[in-house]
């Protein structure tokens, strides 16, 4: 039978395995290095206070739709759209899928370069006097080096997704969550017992009202409960394929919004009070939002810890949390990909090796060209946005009400049709958050915003996030009925 | 002021994911408990 045989190479979560796979999916890189840089550089306790809000507004419901999608019609990123939202609609479940799948190939990218600073702090490299600036540079001008540890950090994640969802990204998840977890305590104390890093925690938490009056605050909460959550992205989707029966839709997405804020604040905690400590200088620039996330994590941080006793343990329980939080994400995004593969009858092991084939040649490009690398990130990061819209815009064709009173509602212990309901609402942040990067965007190119090439010098301008957008978007209208036609292959739960 | 705020953010961050994880239990145990009746 074939329920059977795809249990065998597949297998599904139990409750336990199915919440620490979400929060490992959603507790990636954006909390421990994009959470503490934006945290400081937005008024630290009003963006928190913010933060809350905006997990109301955009992160839970886009993940209650996402695990409608998948629970429903046990079908990855585009199948499940045309089984529930329409087969007209196909082309949104190729959006959607292939804007995450593309991340897929460069988010390695990131895993690698962790990987190689933590066998930097292994082999003790970090010591006082260290040009944490130049070992960064050199280490991104070596192709070969970064190309190398991505197809590590490639080949460790494509063997726990062999091992199947229950063999493999359920039981490393269950390590995964935990070690993060323990190493951000152990960092926030440690950053505790340093002199001075009350200040921190101080400026960390306090709530300066004015602040609360300021649009950026609340646009760059919006974007972090975006970006950090893993909402509106595919992955909650496609972990929802492999549910039980009787999951709870809502419950999971509360519980993985919570866990991923509270490693962020943990690791707010534990970087903040170190760097206010140890360089009030870099703080300042912190603050001003003059450092980048890896000028934070690979030139700020390692400096710091070269230079306090103690701070090799520090780097490595760092890289480590890093490591461990950006392989939980990296997995799910391969995931993501051999869900589509099965869904068109691809077994299992043909399935991962396809995927992983495709990531490591399409990710080689941007392990060995950093400008390859941040074009795809940032036409791809904010192409989240535009999958959070489609996935708001797919609940109003099928119906909102619908949606809670047939797939949400009869499985939830939190019977808050609200928190649901605020989908309705998305459009309007979609478009304020949307329209404030695009005029973001323009600003960095003024008179230029409109030209394409040389893409290496309009890397982050407007016109070629949009013609890449375009080319995705145009190949799923061209392919929407053989999609249609192909995506047939559900998965048979067996509880 | 801060420290207030420190434990408030704490408190409701790692509170409402605390009770997420207890009634996930308390329904592990009522389905258990029904499965055992039928």
């Amino acid at each position: 039978m074939a329920e059977n045989t795809e249990l065998k190479g597949t297998g599904q979560f139990s409750k336990w395995g199915f919440m620490f796979a979400a929060m490992g999916m959603a507790i990636g890189t954006g909390n421990i290095w994009r959470f503490p840089r934006v945290v400081a550089s937005n008024g630290g306790g009003a963006f928190i206070l913010v933060l809350f809000f905006a997990l109301f507004l955009w992160a839970i419901p886009l993940i209650c739709m996402e695990g409608v999608l998948g629970k429903v019609t046990r079908m990855g990123c585009i199948g499940s759209f045309k089984e529930l939202v329409g087969r007209k609609y196909t082309w949104m479940g190729w959006f959607f899928g292939l804007c995450c799948f593309l991340i897929t190939c460069y988010y390695g990218v990131v895993l690698g370069w962790c990987i190689r600073y933590l066998f930097y702090a292994l082999q003790g490299v970090f010591v006082a006097g260290l040009d944490t600036e130049s070992l960064w540079n050199n280490f991104l001008g070596d192709p070969q080096q970064g190309m190398y540890f991505y197809w590590v950090a490639i080949a460790m994640c494509a063997f726990v997704v062999g091992l199947g969802v229950q063999n493999g990204i359920e039981k490393g998840n269950k390590i995964f969550i935990p070690g993060i977890f323990i190493l951000l305590i152990f960092l926030a104390i440690r950053a505790m017992m340093i002199p001075g890093s009350s200040e921190g925690l101080k400026f960390l938490f306090h709530i300066n009202t004015a602040d609360l009056m300021k649009p950026t605050v609340w646009l760059n909460a919006f974007t972090q409960a975006a970006w950090s959550t893993g909402a509106g992205w595919g992955l909650f989707l496609t972990y929802f394929v492999y549910t039980k029966k009787d999951e709870d839709i809502l419950l999971n997405a509360c519980t993985a919004c919570f866990a991923d804020t509270s490693a962020a604040l943990l690791a707010g905690m534990a970087v903040i009070p170190t760097i206010f400590a140890l360089s009030p200088e870099f703080m300042q620039k912190v603050i001003a939002g003059e450092v980048g996330n890896n000028g934070l994590a690979f030139i700020g941080l390692t400096n710091l810890f070269s230079n306090v006793p103690g701070g090799t343990v520090m780097a490595v329980a760092f890289f480590s949390a890093l490591i461990l939080a950006a392989l939980s994400s990296e997995i799910a995004m391969i995931e993501l990909g051999v869900r589509m593969l099965q869904d068109m009858g691809k077994s299992r092991r043909s399935s991962v090796f396809i995927v992983t084939l495709v990531v490591l040649v399409v990710g080689t490009f941007a392990a060995r060209d950093n400008m390859v690398f941040e074009n795809m990130d940032w036409t791809w990061g904010v192409g989240l946005l535009m999958s959070g819209l489609i996935a708001a815009v797919a609940a109003m064709i099928v119906g909102v009400d619908k949606i809670w009173d047939e797939y949400i509602s009869p499985v939830s212990d939190i019977q808050a049709k609200w928190m649901w309901s605020l989908i309705r609402l998305f459009p309007l942040w979609f478009a304020i958050i949307f329209g404030w990067w695009i005029q973001q965007s323009i600003s960095w190119y003024p008179g230029e915003w409109w030209k394409i090439f040389p893409i290496s010098k309009y890397l982050y301008a407007p016109a070629p996030m949009f013609l890449q957008w375009a080319i995705l978007i145009g190949l799923g209208f061209a392919l929407n009925n053989w999609l249609a036609d192909n995506m047939k292959h559900k998965f048979e739960p067996k509880v | 002021m801060w420290v207030f705020n420190m434990f408030l953010a704490l408190a409701t961050s790692f509170g409402a994911f605390a009770l997420c994880v207890f009634l996930a239990l308390k329904a592990e145990e009522r389905k258990a408990a029904m499965r055992r009746k039928s």
